[in-house]
């Protein structure tokens, strides 16, 4: 009941700013001057450069006044709730302390580096390295309408089929080739490491982290709620074109490429949608992801691609762990006991599950076959350490790590 | 298997028949005895869409999804040993005999849902075993507390078992079959409490056994419509005899049967108590108070799901299950019991293996000892090879009784 | 001038019999423990842990103004006890002089644990019991239903409902039992539980199962570093230990250990049959079955009980570090991986036991049973179908807390090692067995 009241909560919130979003139209700036669709390393260093950025400054200042809005909300639900009412000010306040962390694991920093040199290369790529390379399209929301892509982004062709007919063969041939051949050899590890809208997501879950903000513990009911709203995007995604309008009307990173490039971009309902997703990000980690319609089509190969999700079902203890940890609330990780292989079509690599799983060799991340990630009990433990002025006292060396046998 | 089905015929029919014999002013009582040994015997026939293991979940929630329960109510000796090399040595003979009939040759399960009430150990073991079995399960998991989060899972269980068997049997829940299925087994229960009453007032007029028999025979009707009927009849008919004979109730020392369930057809401790000269004023069980919860307006309010909590939180009040931490709702009951009077002794029987009741006794010896009422602990399991020890227990105690009576009468002179 | 009844006196005697026996078969497990050869070095902190409570009969160990919170099963959560600012102490006896006390009071057919702790409320002497401001008490089975019930009378009660199965919907109402729980050591102790008492109370637990972590991983090396038994003393006196010294303790005899392997001292030259053992709880002073195993040329390679390897092995995994994260943390730890045999479904454990048999790679199973406990006999049928086509020999030792069948147990147990000794040249032809 607690997890509804903090949907509704959210969403009414999220709607109730939205809205607000949307008369942004009005603002006098809104007009383009005709250098606007010009890019240029001038143009980011100038003060037009701010201007371009404000609507986005705007959108990300309403995300920002709607968690705050959504935290005090629930915090004073909670305190009017007489079983909630004991803990909801701790729940609901920033603490000063830090819980036990793990060590940063080399594949958490490395899917972080790639993550955000994808994002600099799709988004200023044509700026940074004054060529693009059109002719390969890569399955991730990287809005096109940003003439500074480094590489084109399948989005807008699959969202423009009529288009992507016309063309000749050659280039839907290119297209197809090249996308599906990113999809069989990286599968949705693309999404875990070169979307930028997954970037996106995953700071505004490092701030949610970073102020130990308690999000929304989804359970396997309301997973089961998203499928449908899932599978409606992807019908929007591929069908729209057919009746009239497309799916970058929607889309949220219209609302980021092109503006971060420096290109003027009206809103409208992308913005609408962005806020929706900066603030659900912010409380359930990678909402967008878990109905992203690109992301869906791309799971449908999820049997042939090179990344794989491993597990060994008899070190498993059903610790749940994995579970709790998956933004993508996968169960078969958890309750599989008898097959090796758990890679499930919602799966984005993030690896997660890897990190928070405590038994040695449990779970591993495979790429054609080589284990590249694997869960550790040592490496959970790694955060944990005796330094309490008793621990002290009673002769513990902090010198003394005590070494692995 | 002849000498089996023998044997299990053998188990009820003498009983069946003893009853009708000490019976014989109320030939209605002949459709109970009917119903009772259909229900044994036809088990091949049957191949019931929901059975329910025990007594302890309402049974309104499963006539209000289209069901009648099938229920297994674990009364069988003959049954416990389909369900030996399951089980391991010290369970309950009632659990042995709820698996064993399952697995009895000849029984067609095959697409009945199983509805578990876990309310110890040996359920949730068994439903396991059911379940690894192949077999389709609904586990209704009722805590062992009556705290503000409990009373919620509690509705919350049944709500979904409730969806569950609505679910399995294809028919939709609504609010008027919830209320009619209510009304119905209102007016059954209403109909055993006047039954009870006056049973109870005029024990000369119908044995112990017969009462019992009426009683389990709830759970081995087709059509609780007739069943209700039926006992309406025989409640008339013995209301009649009793206007037309003395009243020779108080012959015999009354007491109190308590603790392990006694189902048909383990009858073997109220016959006991027949033969040595009680009679049995009334049988508190985990179902002691079930007959008190009745249909009344207030639960008829809001939608659905808010009639099928109301019926889930009444029931939470008046189970008197002996699964809870402490067995408030018996105790209670059994205290009012003592002080309205009449009770003068209790037999507090004991199944081999269910320590819950053991556990509860030092309590209820407490309660009896400030009254001065005589508490006698049997314990003993569904075999018939203690039968003469226990007998002469029995006689022992039932001359204590009439010694007290006769120091009461000494007293009052 | 006081005069005392006879009925004060023969009290007196009473108590004074019972304190007799009871310091008695405590010091006399002890004696055993450390009679035992090859005992690792640091192994004193716990024994003498042990001696404290048993033999002195004092009150656990902790800082004054401390209280101390009686917990009776794993799933009690440890972390929130330490984060009210109270220390946790396991009452699960094994107490063979209260047990025959409680014999009289609980049910005839009741498990011994209960009846050990019905008898140490009874004489009201054990410090530990007496001093405990709350008791938390997870209704596992029905026995441990029926004495929290009983509890309830002379101490103050807190139940916490298991639920059967462990889908969603049970972790979340169990979350919020915690919240009660939380709530009510908050009374108890008055110090309020904050988001830094809690992180803390986190590291404190996770350091101690890390060195746990340590331990198991060295106590698995063959030729063996150290015996079973003694192991079983160890993990047994983290029941009266605050985590911290506990984990401090335990350090330093992962230090001695490593010293040992890196020697090459092992406890014994020969090649022992490798037993697990499994089944309802060891404690101390219960040892007479590890202690028989040992003494019979066996050794106790593992173990899957919840005062032994099991009880602080399944790390609290902090996915999310809100407030509510880290009792969400909690609310799984205590549920999902564990494979007590109160939950309906216990599959889980035949996987706990296959994965410790492949890793220890053990030659036996012996499984224990207590007189009256029904939950673990219910899983042995099916335990014992699935070891048989591993290819394992599983025997099943019913026991209860008396000396009197002590030899009785000697003799099976002697048997079945003498069994593994007999297959052992067959293994060393075969190839190495796979399929796990």
């Amino acid at each position: 009941m607690r997890s509804k009241r903090k949907i509704i909560v959210t969403v009414l919130v999220c709607a109730g700013l939205a809205a607000l979003a949307y008369f942004a139209w009005l603002l006098p700036f809104w007009e383009f001057a005709s250098s606007d669709f010009e890019v240029s390393w001038d143009k980011i260093f100038s003060w037009a450069y701010l201007k371009t950025l404000l609507p986005l400054g705007i959108i990300i200042a309403l995300s920002a006044a709607g968690i705050v809005l959504t935290v005090k909300l629930r915090k004073a639900l909670a305190k009017a709730d007489k079983q909630t009412r004991r803990f909801a000010e701790i729940r609901g306040s920033r603490p000063n302390a830090a819980a036990p962390k793990q060590k940063p694991a080399a594949f958490m920093v490395i899917r972080w580096i790639v993550m955000i040199c994808s994002a600099a290369v799709l988004i200023f790529g044509g700026l940074i390295f004054g060529l693009g390379v059109s002719s390969l399209s890569i399955p991730v929301l990287s809005c096109p309408w940003n003439s500074e892509e480094m590489t084109s982004s399948s989005c807008y062709y699959l969202s423009h089929l009529n288009e992507l007919f016309e063309l000749p063969i050659k280039n839907i041939l290119l297209f197809f080739g090249s996308s599906v051949l990113f999809i069989i050899l990286l599968g949705r590890a693309i999404c875990a490491f070169l979307c930028p809208l997954g970037l996106v997501q995953d700071i505004t879950d490092r701030i949610r982290r970073k102020t130990k903000t308690e999000g929304l513990a989804m359970n396997d009911r309301m997973y089961g709620a998203l499928k449908p709203i899932k599978w409606a995007l992807v019908l929007i995604f591929i069908g729209l074109c057919f009746a009239g309008g497309n799916f970058c009307n929607f889309c949220p990173m219209v609302a980021v490429a092109p503006i971060l490039a420096g290109i003027s971009t009206s809103l409208y309902v992308s913005g609408f949608l962005l806020i929706f997703v900066l603030i659900g990000s912010f409380f359930k980690r990678r909402l967008f992801c878990t109905v992203c319609p690109l992301g869906t089509l791309m799971g449908l190969f999820h049997r042939i691609s090179l990344f794989r999700v491993k597990k060994d079902c008899t070190a498993c203890t059903e610790c749940g762990a994995c579970y709790e940890a998956c933004p993508m609330g996968i169960k078969q990780i958890y309750t599989e006991r008898s097959k090796a292989d758990v890679t499930d079509a919602n799966c984005i690599m993030c690896g997660e599950c890897v990190r928070c799983c405590p038994e040695d060799n449990a779970l591993s991340l495979t790429f054609a076959g080589a284990k590249i990630y694997t869960s550790s009990r040592i490496k959970i433990m790694s955060g944990y350490e005796p330094f309490t002025k008793e621990s002290e006292a009673a002769g513990y060396d902090r010198t003394d790590k005590g070494t692995d046998p | 298997m002849d000498t089996t089905d023998q044997v299990i015929i053998n188990e009820y029919s003498d009983k069946l028949n003893r009853i009708l014999k000490e019976n014989s002013r109320l030939p209605e009582l002949g459709y109970f005895l009917g119903i009772t040994c259909k229900h044994l015997s036809d088990i091949g026939s049957v191949n019931p869409a929901v059975a329910m293991l025990g007594t302890n979940i309402p049974e309104e929630l499963i006539f209000a999804a289209g069901a009648a329960p099938y229920w297994i109510t674990g009364g069988s000796h003959a049954s416990a040993v389909w369900s030996d090399e399951l089980l391991p040595r010290d369970t309950d003979p009632v659990s042995r005999s709820l698996l064993g009939f399952i697995h009895q040759p000849g029984a067609d399960f095959s697409d009945t849902l199983f509805i578990v009430p876990l309310t110890g150990d040996s359920m949730r073991k068994i439903a396991y075993e059911l379940r690894s079995e192949g077999r389709k399960l609904c586990l209704v998991d009722i805590p062992p507390e009556r705290s503000a989060s409990a009373a919620v899972k509690v509705q919350e269980q049944l709500l979904a078992m409730t969806a569950a068997v609505s679910k399995h049997t294809g028919v939709r829940v609504t609010k008027r079959t919830v209320i009619s299925a209510e009304r119905t087994v209102s007016r059954a229960r209403t109909a055993l409490r006047r039954f009870n009453d006056i049973s109870r007032e005029r024990s000369d007029l119908i044995t112990d056994t017969a009462r019992l028999l009426v009683r389990d025979s709830y759970y081995m009707s087709d059509s609780i419509g007739e069943w209700t009927f039926r006992l309406e009849l025989l409640t008339r008919k013995i209301k009649e005899l009793s206007g037309r004979t003395a009243d020779r109730s108080s012959a015999r020392p009354k007491v109190l049967l308590m603790g392990s369930p006694v189902i048909f057809p383990n009858y073997k401790v109220p016959f006991l108590i027949g033969d040595t000269g009680l009679s049995v004023l009334e049988t508190v069980d985990s179902a002691a108070l079930k007959n008190f919860i009745l249909c009344g307006k207030k639960n008829q309010r809001g939608n659905r799901n808010s009639v099928i909590r109301c019926i889930a939180s009444d029931w939470q009040g008046y189970d008197a299950s002996a699964s809870y931490i402490k067995n408030d709702a018996l105790y209670n009951y059994v205290s009012w019991l003592t002080e309205k009077g009449g009770i003068e002794g209790v037999v507090y029987h004991v199944l081999k293996g269910q320590i819950e009741y053991d556990f509860e006794l030092e309590r209820f010896e407490m309660l009896f000892a400030s009254c001065g009422i005589p508490l006698f602990r049997l314990e003993t399991d569904y075999q018939y090879q203690d039968i003469e020890q226990l007998r002469i227990r029995m006689e022992a105690f039932s001359e204590m009784l009439a010694h007290n009576r006769l120091q009461e009468v000494k007293k009052a002179l | 001038m006081t005069v005392q009844t006879r009925e004060q006196t023969r009290e007196q005697r009473q108590i004074q019999r019972f304190t007799n026996r009871e310091t008695q078969t405590s010091a006399k497990y002890l004696r055993r423990l450390t009679e035992l050869t090859g005992a690792p070095e640091g192994i004193e902190p716990f024994l003498e842990t042990l001696d404290r409570i048993y033999v002195r009969m004092q009150g656990a160990d902790v800082p004054k103004g401390t209280r101390t919170i009686g917990t009776y099963c794993v799933m009690a959560p440890q972390e929130l006890i330490y984060a009210a600012g109270a220390v946790p102490v396991k009452l699960c006896s094994g107490n063979y002089t209260a047990f025959s006390v409680g014999d009289d009071i609980a049910p005839r057919d009741a498990c011994p644990l209960v009846k050990a702790v019905a008898g140490f409320k009874q004489t009201g002497l054990m410090p530990v019991y007496e001093d405990c401001s709350l008791m938390i008490v997870p209704i596992t089975c029905d026995c441990k239903k029926k004495i929290a019930g009983m509890l309830g009378g002379s101490c103050e009660v807190m139940t916490l409902h298991i639920p059967a199965s462990r889908g969603d919907s049970d972790i979340d109402s169990f979350v919020s039992q915690l919240y009660d729980t939380a709530e009510r050591l908050e009374a108890v102790t008055g110090q309020r539980i904050t988001y830094a008492s809690l992180a803390e109370s986190f590291r404190r637990v996770g350091y101690a199962q890390q060195e746990l972590s340590r331990f198991i991983r060295l106590k698995k090396q063959d030729p063996y570093l150290i015996r079973g038994s003694h192991a079983m003393a160890i993990m047994n006196a983290a029941a009266y230990m605050s985590a911290e010294k506990w984990g401090l303790a335990l350090h330093k005899v992962n230090e001695n250990l490593k010293r040992r392997a890196a020697a090459k001292q092992t406890v014994t030259s020969k090649k022992l049959p490798r037993i697990l053992l499994t089944g309802s709880p060891i404690v101390f002073p219960n040892l007479k079955i590890p202690l028989l195993i040992e003494e019979s040329g066996g050794i106790v390679a593992g173990d899957e009980t919840c005062m032994g390897e099991r009880g602080m092995w399944d790390p609290a995994v902090i996915t999310d570090n809100s407030f509510d994260g880290m009792m969400r943390a909690l609310a799984n730890r205590a549920l999902r991986p564990c494979p007590c045999p109160t939950f309906a479904d216990n599959t889980q454990r035949i996987f706990r036991l296959k994965q410790l048999i492949k890793e220890n790679k053990i030659q036996g199973v012996i499984y224990h049973v207590l007189r009256g406990c029904l939950v673990y006999d219910f899983e042995y049928r099916r335990i014992e179908e699935e070891l048989g086509s591993l290819g394992v020999p599983v025997i099943r030792l019913e026991s209860d807390y008396n000396e009197e069948d002590v030899e009785q147990l000697r003799i099976r147990i002697e048997a079945f090692i003498e069994l593994i000794k007999l297959r052992q040249p067959a293994e060393k032809r075969t190839a190495v067995r796979s399929g796990f």
